[in-house]
Parts: structure tokens; C-alpha cells; sequence
């Protein structure tokens, strides 16, 4: 990365800085030639590579320790972009904005800077029968990990193994087993419901199945068949999320209330009034789900206690909901607890402690003291991802390999088990988890031999990715009374008052997984819009009671303990609710937020004070960066709106009379195709999983926090939000992904003054880097902003491994040149060429753009408009396709599927 | 009273004048000038290769096809260079000894690949695919020259952009039979040309994204 101050610098230059730009600028007017290129052949080629061709594996990724199918496409040896694997259930194509992340931790310079150590050599010391071997360890649905786990136990039954419980959903198995007698994971269709309420929940972006939970959502909100019924979505949380702001109706409660409204929610569909300022609510809300019994869906979120877990699973019960259970494929056994392994050290009774990863220095709670602690084992092995403060504690640094760089085998949610086979030769010396594991039980086989013995023969496992019949049995379960009445007893009551604090795992960032990734750290966080940093959320009311500012920082205070981090006033956010994302505090980035919390209460931390310091600090977003104008370019309406008027969108459908020549006067050849796309806002969730995915097909750079306080951020591909100011849905947001539009009738290529950009036949609006001059004209005459200049090299300093990263069939741009959204031409040539090379017709949709592909939600559709039988054709008939900023005439390639929110008729708010 | 300046008082600024504008017109238009001639294309000229690879040798007098190395040009947007495994398939049998050779084996031996120098080398901006072309009808002759008279492969064409429009604009020319790609020293013709264009719908493209991405 580069250092955004040393670019800035030249904002500012002295006099000797204008002489040096003055002879820069001289000598790089064209008098320097390119090296020679060299051609390396391979010795003998692997049968499977051709150069230029890429060649695709399937394998998988962690998701919260379960497993996401993942196709890898590599390029000479190297993997360039990861896709979801769409036989693989938890993905079903789709992948989340860390997966799309991931390629990049591969390449990472971080993980390089750690030494090699043999693993047998570290763990020797381990007691034969296991006496004073501890392991800590993230919880696994690894079918491998947990039988190494088990060899370990048979071989030193003395040795111990401890999850931390915040590293892991441990409030919700627990709450799944004192409901049903065992850990088990819930399955239900959520394409198939008439109501679902969450809970601080946000299932269509968290936990192990969100991927595929967000397509099934995505593929219920077909409102043009005229039999489907529109779900109707409720959210009560502390702080919005993505989920949250799809609510048709939502409630703002401090994550704490949560519970006792659950309890009140179940005693009202057994006929209690209920009672309190949520009264109201909460009563429309119980006759709702009463009249959509058996097809409505409670989801209570991951940090809740797990008696509201309980509670959950007993609405569910009482609602008839189609929901189904299956134990749960991950280990080790729940229960998970911390506390034995810290009393081991306090008891100095530990003599090898193996730490599989999970940087605990940074991601435990502050009272486990674990920097203190952890220095108390005579010998400490830590499998590390990078060198993070929890390697400096260790007295053996192991490197752990990528997904991508290993052998292993993962199982997802629904109990399918998927491989994970290596796609490059490690870049560093490092191990898996397994392989620590099963040195440790005295297996000294390799992670490959281990999984063929275990799974038998793989070819067509490893084609597929996924091994067949797999899956777990779903069946319904009965909840235990007992539980539910001992449940309601612990969270009911009135919310304590006063103001509290609620951490979360940041949305890009995790615990800190992705804190050295600056794709992450740079991509605006989903809800509020904020890059490189992290900030106290706090509500419009609770911050004007105590004087607080966005940008003003302001000291948490809990106990003894105390963080300083700058406030961000959110529209809804609960009032006496502050919201802190984990995850920052490394790299420089932001704060940690785990000196405010504890081992029993990691989440919902309880009572704070908060103290504003009297300082500011740049709290960079980009919410109002690319401005469309005042009149927000995003359409929707409430379905009863809707089908009053159908057709509200036709003024927006329609192109206006122009003078300029029409590029499509139906005299072209349509030989090529011509290219369109579709985004259907009543499927796009506002994930920001396309704008990774286009970041990492497209070899985007980032710039730095400062560049992007500029206004100088790269993405080609934004997700837009606006906030409905008045009318029935005033206070709703609303979400617009958007990149170039591709219009017919382009304002930037008439003020081109070198040709730069230009439109092709198959209706492209062209960027030609090496002609562009860089005058910026076009970026000016874009009405809709989605142009970028490049005004620095942002590679310049960048590690050489990330470079292996980009993909070889995008230009890399100089500086000084504007870029944008090309519609993956890459892909379309591609696809092009390989059609006519096989003689073969191009289909109706033969390509996918980079965003397409990896939308978990199944919004974008990109293919031919000129087929009438491709769904993106389909979906411009719509009657709620608009093109964005319709009259001003530019005839967009690319058109938005309007909105159709579906609140309760009956009821006020 | 005589005017102080005469009518030529001025004449040398004039001229002074004139001469600097064609001075500065004639260095642009030599500037242009040099950026076409084979002096920067480098059209013509042959690099150091590790090895006195002779395309002479194999092509005509051993009669080996271009495809037999070459063979990703028909799958693949690159015509590759083939490993040294690949050479020594037949160099196990052919001059064993051969000092010329010796790189090959000690690359076979070793692992360690030939390094050889690009000499088709377009801008890295520019997305050249074999594919498209051989599949097409646009023979190896027809951008890389006659191969099988190359001591030493040298480019034989600017590579330029004008170069290829020329025959992205008119291709009729440059076609021929599928069967005959890899043929040298059978120049097309015009009549042929337009039957094969027919044949396979050959319309190149001449947009900027054809080539730049």
C-alpha cells in the first residue's frame, strides 16, 4: 500500500518540488522505451494449463468456520478471482464481499514476512499422555479438523481443547439446545414466506447460510407473476443493518430490549395485551404473524443471549413456521468455554499451549487478559495468518496455509461437504490446522492422504466440489416448555434504562480477519458508507443530549476500562443504544473496541459512559460523494401503490425526443449482440459483494483514506443509498448499485477531444486508456458520476505479490487516465471469440459480468437486448423497469427494476 | 520626411520567423517520422536468443508444421512457446551432442526455462487472440512473414495500429483456406479471399474494444 500522505505531499509542493515535476515530466515525454519482454515457456507443461486460458478448480472457503463453495480461476499457475460455486449449496453461485476478499489474503505481503518453523519440532515438547497440552482453537465444520480432534483425544486423552465462545454462534447452539435437547441448525425457505421478523438479526448477510438465504429471499420477490404474495419484512435491532433496512416495517430497540420484546411478542400471541412504549406495534405485529400462520419465519441474530434463542425457536413453534433442524456439523462439542484454559494458566499448568489461529490478543475480551496470561505457558505455538499481536506472545510462530493453498475438505450448514484442494504451490512455508492437529495425535500422513482415506476416491468430488449425498436430514423438533418458561423468566422485565453499548463484528472486517486486506478497508461499510475506519454509532436524540457531532470523539467509559473513537450520528439507530464494530485497532486502522468487554458479555456489553474529548478526527464516507443531483434517480412504491398504477414507471421508461443521431436505428448488424443489463432493486440487497467482485476481476486499485476524503476512491461500481424524505415511506432507504450506465446517447464521448472513449456497435460505451489524455471532460459531462481518474500511480510501493493478484486480460492503467465501468468487456470479447472459434451461435446470455456473478441476491441480469427471450429483454419490459435520470435523455444500456415495498395495510407506522 | 524603417527592415525577423516554424514543423514530422519507421517498431530486427533456434531448418527442410509447437494459437488467445520437453521428444533422437543444443538439455535436466526474447511484442494495452484469426482464415504468413526462410525470427510488419486496420477494414485479401493456415510462400488471393469471407462470416470488427480492454 501506498502511504496516502506521501501522495498528498504533492499537493503542496515546495520549489524544488516544481523543478523535479518539471524534469519528471520532461524525461517521461515519450523518450523511454519498454523493456524487453521475455517469453518463459514451461519446461513441460501440466496437461491441464494453456496460457491464456483460464483454468478453473473448485474448492472452498471458511465462512464462521463452515464451508462455502468456491470456483478459483487461475491464470498460468496463479488464482485471480474466486466465484461461488453454484452447486454448492451454501453459495449457489454467490459470494459475500470477504469471499470475493479472500484472493487477495492469499497475496498478501503480511503473511510473507513470517518464518518458516517445522510444526513436529515446535509441538515435540506435547506431554505423551497430553497432560498440560491445551488448544485453543475457532470452532470448525471441518470434517477433518474435528476427526484429527478426535485422534488427539485417543492418542493424549489428558490434553484439553477450548474454543473461545465470542469466536463462535455458542448463544445461539446453546439456545438451540436448550430448546431442542441438542445443538442443531435451523433451515427454512425464506422464497416461501408470507412474513419474516428479525430479531438483531441480519440473515441475509450474516452467518453460514446467508449466501443462499439471500438468493431464496431474492427468487420470493417475483412480483410480476401475478399469483405470488410479496413477504413482508419486520426488523427490531439497535443499529440498522442490511437486512433492517429492506424492513417494511421496522423498529428501533437497543439490542438489549430485543429480549424482553421476543418475550412480550409470545405472550401476545397467547393472548396477553401487551403492554409499554412498543405496545402498538408489537400488537399489529402479532396479528400479522397470526394471519400468516405456517408460512412466517422468526430469525434471532447470533449475538443475542440464548434464552431470546429460545424464545425464538418458541415463536417459530407457535407460528407453525416451515422451519426444519439438523445437528449441526460444527465442532468441537458445545458447550464452548474459555474459562478452564485461562485458570490452567493462572494455575501455571500449562506447558504447551497450541493457539490455531484467531489472533486471541486481539479478539478476546479484555478481562480474559491474555497477553498476561498467555505468557505463562512455558511454550506457546500460535498458527498464524500474519504477524498480529497474538504471534508476538507465541514462542513458536507457525505460518497457516491459505484455503487456496491446502488440502482439506469443510462441510456447510445443511451438513454437504465440500473439498478444498490447493489452486497455487504455498507462498509460504506454513500448515494447516489439521495437519498441527493430527501431528499432535501422532498421524503423520498428509492433509491429501488423510482426505482420500476419509472420502475414497475424489475425481469427481474434486470436479464438482462437492461430495454427493452429503447433506444432513432436516426434521421438525419439538421445543421444550420447561425451557421456554426458564427463558421468558431470564429476559423478561422492563429494558434496563440508560445508555449501553453493543459491539458486532464489523460486516468487511470480521474480528479482524480482514484488517490487513485494504480492499475491505476500503470498501464503504454496507450500512453507514464509512472506509478505514470505525466510529461509536449513536442516535440523532442521544447525541444532541450529549452534545456530540458526527467527527467528534468521544470516550467510552465502562468500568475501569475506557476507548476513545469518534462518534457517527445514524438516522436509526436506537436511541440509548451505541454501536461499535470489532475488528479495527490493527494495522493502524480505527479502535478496538475489547477493552469494553467481557467474557460474559462480549456483545451486549451493558452500561456506558460516554464523555465527549473535545477533539476531531476525519471520519471519512462516502455518502455524499458522486452526487446524481437533488432528485433522487431511485423509484418505488408501496405494492398497494403499485397496483393502483402500474405503470408509474413508464415516464421513466421511456426515452424523450433527441436530436442526436440514434445509434440503434435498426440498420446495425446485430452480429455481435447488443448488451444490456438489468438491476432489480427489490432484489438487490446493498451487500457490496458486486463492488469487491468488480474490484478484484477489474484490478482496481485503492487509494488511502485521505484520497478517498477526496472524493478520489477508484470503485467503478457504487452502491448508492438515498433516504425518502417525505410521503408514506418517508424515513425508508433506499439502495441503487451503480456504475456506468452505458447510455445510447453518451454525454461523455461528445466532449472526448481525443477520441478516448467511443461507442461500440454492439452498444458499449468504450474507454480507450492509451488514447486518453486525461482532460477529465467526460467525468464532467457524466451525469451520472461513475467515472474515475487515476491521479496518482496507487501501485507505486505496493507489494510485488499483490500484482499477481490482476487479471491479465484488463489493461493495467497509467496514471493520469480516467477508467470506469467497462460491462467485463474482457468477458464479452472472450465469449465472442470462443463462439465463433467453435462455430457456434452466441445465447440470449452468454456472459456474466464480474457483479452479476458473485450477487448472492441474484439481482443483476446482463445479456442481450436484442434477444427478445433473455431474461435482461424480460425484465426491460417490466412494467417497473426505469432508467435512472430517464429524462435527460441518454438512453441507458443499463435499467433498474423499481422498488415494491409491501407494508401492513392495516396498520399507522 | 523618409519613414524611419524601410520595407525590408523586418525581412530577417521574417525570415528568422519562417525558418523557426519549419524548423519546429519539420522536427514533429520527423518525430512522426521515426515513431513509424523500423527504427522504433524495430521491424527487421533480430534479437539474441538463448537459442540458435532455425526456423529454416524445421519448417523447410524438416517439413514440420507451425502447429506442432504452436498448437495453443488454435485454442488460445496466445500461440505459445513450446517447452523444452517438447523439443526433445525429437532431440533424444536428433543431434544428441549438439553444442547448439546444450541450453535445451541443460534446460530439460534442470527444470529451469529457456528465456527467450519477445519479438512480436505489442503494447500491453493491445489484446491480440491467435484464436480468432487462424479459426478465420488469416494464415501465420500473414503477420509473421515467411518463417521458413527466417535464420532468425525478426518481425516483418510495423505491428502498429494502422497495420492492423488495414486489414480489419478490408480482409479479403488475407484469407485463406482453414486447411492452408500454417501453408508459406502461397500468397491469397482476392477471388479466394471473398469466397472464404463468406463462407465464415468473416466481419472483424474495428472498435476500440476489439483490441483495447
Amino acid at each position: 500500500m501506498t502511504d496516502p500522505a506521501d501522495l498528498l505531499s504533492i499537493l503542496e509542493p515546495t520549489r524544488r518540488d516544481v523543478v523535479r515535476l518539471l524534469a519528471a515530466g520532461l524525461a517521461s515525454t515519450g523518450c523511454t522505451r519498454s523493456p524487453p519482454e521475455l517469453i518463459v515457456p514451461y519446461v513441460e507443461r501440466p496437461p491441464e494449463v494453456v496460457p491464456g486460458v483460464p483454468t478453473v478448480y473448485a474448492t472452498s472457503l471458511q465462512r464462521d468456520g463452515y464451508g462455502v463453495g468456491v470456483l478459483a480461476a487461475c491464470r498460468e499457475g496463479r488464482p485471480i478471482k474466486l466465484e461461488g460455486n453454484p452447486r454448492h449449496p451454501a453459495s449457489l453461485g454467490g459470494l459475500g464481499l470477504r469471499e470475493q476478499a479472500a484472493i487477495l489474503d492469499l497475496y498478501g505481503a503480511e503473511r510473507r514476512a513470517l518464518a518458516a518453523t517445522d510444526p513436529a519440532a515446535a509441538l515435540g515438547a506435547a506431554a505423551p499422555d497430553g497432560e498440560g497440552l491445551h488448544i485453543l482453537m475457532p470452532p470448525s465444520a471441518s470434517p477433518g479438523v474435528l476427526e484429527a480432534l478426535q485422534r488427539l483425544r485417543a492418542r493424549r486423552p489428558r490434553a484439553r481443547i477450548h474454543v473461545a465462545p465470542c469466536w463462535g454462534p455458542a448463544e445461539r447452539l446453546e439456545g438451540a439446545r436448550r430448546a431442542f435437547g441438542a445443538a442443531v441448525e435451523a433451515e427454512a425457505d425464506l422464497g416461501a414466506l408470507d412474513v419474516l421478523l428479525t430479531l438483531d438479526a441480519d440473515p441475509l448477510v450474516e452467518g453460514p447460510s446467508a449466501l443462499r438465504d439471500a438468493r431464496r429471499w431474492a427468487a420470493g420477490r417475483g412480483i410480476e407473476r401475478p399469483t405470488a404474495s410479496l413477504a413482508r419484512l419486520y426488523s427490531v435491532e439497535g443499529s440498522p443493518s442490511v437486512t433492517g433496512r429492506l424492513a417494511d416495517h421496522r423498529l428501533a430497540l437497543p439490542d438489549h430490549a430485543v429480549g424482553p420484546f421476543a418475550a412480550q411478542l409470545l405472550r401476545a400471541l397467547d393472548g396477553a395485551p401487551p403492554v409499554g412504549p412498543w405496545a402498538d406495534w408489537l400488537g399489529a405485529l402479532a396479528r400479522d404473524l397470526e394471519r400468516h400462520r405456517g408460512r412466517c419465519l422468526v430469525r434471532v441474530g447470533a449475538r443475542q443471549p440464548a434464552a431470546v434463542h429460545v424464545i425464538g425457536h418458541a415463536l417459530n413453534a407457535r407460528l407453525a413456521a416451515p422451519v426444519r433442524y439438523a445437528p449441526t456439523p460444527l465442532g468441537p462439542t458445545t458447550p464452548w468455554r474459555l474459562e478452564p484454559l485461562l485458570d490452567a494458566l493462572d494455575g501455571g499448568g500449562v506447558r504447551c499451549l497450541v493457539v490455531l489461529g484467531g489472533d486471541p490478543a486481539h479478539t478476546l475480551p479484555a478481562d480474559a487478559r491474555w497477553s498476561a496470561r498467555a505468557r505463562r505457558a512455558s511454550r506457546h505455538v500460535y498458527l498464524a495468518d500474519a504477524p498480529d499481536p497474538s504471534a508476538a506472545l507465541a514462542t513458536h510462530v507457525v505460518p497457516a496455509l491459505h484455503p487456496l493453498e491446502r488440502w482439506g475438505d469443510a462441510r456447510a450448514a445443511d451438513g454437504t461437504v465440500s473439498l478444498v484442494q490447493p489452486v497455487i504451490r504455498p507462498l509460504v512455508p506454513g500448515v494447516s490446522a489439521e495437519t498441527v492437529l493430527s501431528t499432535l495425535a501422532g498421524d503423520t500422513r498428509t492433509d491429501r492422504a488423510r482426505l482420500a482415506a476419509r472420502w475414497g476416491h475424489l475425481d469427481q468430488a474434486l470436479a464438482t466440489g462437492v461430495l454427493p449425498d452429503t447433506r444432513a436430514t432436516f426434521e421438525a423438533r419439538a421445543v421444550d416448555p420447561g425451557a421456554v418458561e426458564a427463558a421468558l423468566r431470564q429476559v423478561e422485565g422492563p429494558a434496563p434504562e440508560g445508555l449501553h453499548l453493543s459491539v458486532r463484528p464489523d460486516r468487511r472486517l470480521g474480528l479482524g480477519e480482514g484488517a490487513h486486506n485494504p480492499w475491505l478497508q476500503e470498501l464503504p461499510e454496507p450500512v453507514t458508507q464509512v472506509v478505514w475506519d470505525n466510529a461509536a454509532l449513536i442516535g440523532r436524540a442521544t447525541a444532541a443530549e450529549a452534545g456530540v457531532a458526527t467527527g467528534d470523539v468521544v470516550r467510552l467509559t465502562r468500568g475501569a476500562r475506557s476507548i476513545e473513537l469518534p462518534a457517527l450520528i445514524v438516522p436509526d439507530q436506537a436511541e440509548g443504544q451505541l454501536t461499535v464494530w470489532l475488528g479495527f485497532g490493527r494495522a493502524g486502522v480505527g479502535v478496538d473496541a475489547g477493552p469494553l468487554r467481557t467474557l460474559d458479555a462480549p456483545w451486549l456489553t451493558g452500561p456506558v459512559e460516554l464523555a465527549s474529548v473535545g477533539r476531531r478526527h476525519d471520519l471519512v464516507t462516502t455518502q455524499r460523494h458522486h452526487r446524481l443531483g437533488d432528485e433522487p434517480p431511485v423509484l418505488h412504491r408501496t405494492l398497494d401503490a403499485w397496483r393502483r398504477e402500474p405503470d408509474f414507471a413508464r415516464h421513466h421508461a421511456e426515452p424523450p425526443p433527441s436530436i442526436l443521431p440514434d445509434r440503434l436505428d435498426g440498420e446495425t448488424p446485430q452480429r455481435e449482440g447488443q448488451w444490456g443489463m438489468t438491476i432489480d432493486l427489490d432484489k438487490c440487497i446493498g451487500c457490496n459483494a458486486c463492488v469487491v467482485a468488480c474490484q478484484a476481476e477489474n484490478d482496481i486499485p485503492t487509494v488511502g483514506k485521505a484520497m478517498v476524503a477526496l472524493g478520489r476512491e477508484m470503485h467503478w461500481l457504487r452502491v448508492d443509498h438515498y433516504r425518502v424524505d417525505e410521503g408514506p415511506e418517508a424515513g425508508r432507504t433506499l439502495v441503487q448499485p451503480m456504475a456506468c450506465q452505458h447510455c445510447e446517447k453518451a454525454p461523455c464521448e461528445y466532449v472526448c477531444p481525443v477520441g478516448a472513449t467511443t461507442h461500440s456497435p454492439d452498444g458499449l460505451n468504450e474507454m480507450t486508456y492509451n488514447r486518453c489524455v486525461g482532460t477529465r471532460f467526460c467525468s464532467n459531462n457524466c451525469p451520472y458520476k461513475v467515472r474515475r481518474f487515476n491521479f496518482f500511480d496507487y501501485r507505486r510501493g505496493q507489494p510485488q505479490t499483490l500484482r499477481l493478484q490482476a487479471n491479465p486480460d484488463v489493461t493495467a492503467r497509467a496514471r493520469g487516465v480516467m477508467e470506469k465501468c467497462t460491462y467485463c468487456v474482457q468477458r464479452i470479447r472472450r465469449a465472442q471469440i470462443e463462439a465463433r472459434a467453435e462455430g457456434r451461435p452466441l445465447g440470449p446470455a452468454p456472459v456474466q459480468t464480474a457483479c452479476q456473478q458473485t450477487c448472492p441476491a441474484d439481482a443483476i441480469a446482463f445479456g442481450r437486448v436484442d434477444r427478445a427471450d433473455s431474461r435482461v429483454s424480460r425484465e426491460r419490459r417490466s412494467p417497473r423497469a426505469y432508467a435512472a435520470l430517464n429524462a435527460l435523455g441518454t438512453r441507458p444500456r443499463t435499467m433498474y427494476l423499481a422498488r415494491i415495498t409491501h407494508p401492513d395495510p392495516e396498520r399507522e407506522s | 520626411m523618409s519613414a524611419p524603417f524601410g520595407r525590408r527592415a523586418d525581412r530577417w525577423l521574417r525570415l528568422a520567423l519562417l525558418a523557426a516554424l519549419l524548423c519546429g514543423g519539420g522536427a514533429l514530422a520527423l518525430l512522426m517520422a521515426w515513431v513509424r519507421s523500423p527504427l522504433h517498431t524495430d521491424e527487421g530486427k533480430v534479437l539474441d536468443q538463448p537459442v540458435q533456434f532455425d526456423h529454416r531448418h524445421h519448417v523447410r527442410d524438416d517439413g514440420i508444421d507451425c502447429r506442432h509447437c504452436h498448437f495453443d494459437a488454435w485454442r488460445s488467445p496466445t500461440a505459445g512457446v513450446p517447452g523444452t520437453a517438447l523439443c526433445m521428444n525429437c532431440h533424444r533422437q536428433v543431434l544428441v551432442d549438439s553444442p547448439l543444443l546444450a541450453p535445451v538439455r541443460r534446460s530439460v535436466a534442470t527444470g529451469e526455462p529457456l528465456r527467450w526474447r519477445r519479438v512480436h511484442d505489442l503494447p500491453d494495452f493491445v489484446f491480440f487472440d491467435h484464436r480468432a484469426h487462424v479459426r478465420r482464415g488469416v494464415g501465420c504468413e500473414t503477420c509473421h512473414g515467411r518463417v521458413d526462410r527466417m535464420a532468425q525470427v525478426h518481425t516483418v510488419a510495423s505491428l502498429g495500429m494502422a497495420w492492423c486496420l488495414d486489414c480489419h477494414r478490408d480482409p479479403v485479401p488475407h484469407l485463406r483456406p482453414l486447411d492452408r493456415i500454417t501453408e508459406m510462400g502461397r500468397p491469397p488471393s482476392r477471388a479466394e479471399g471473398r469466397v472464404i469471407a463468406d463462407a465464415l462470416d468473416v466481419h472483424p470488427p474495428t472498435h476500440c474494444s476489439t483490441c483495447h480492454r
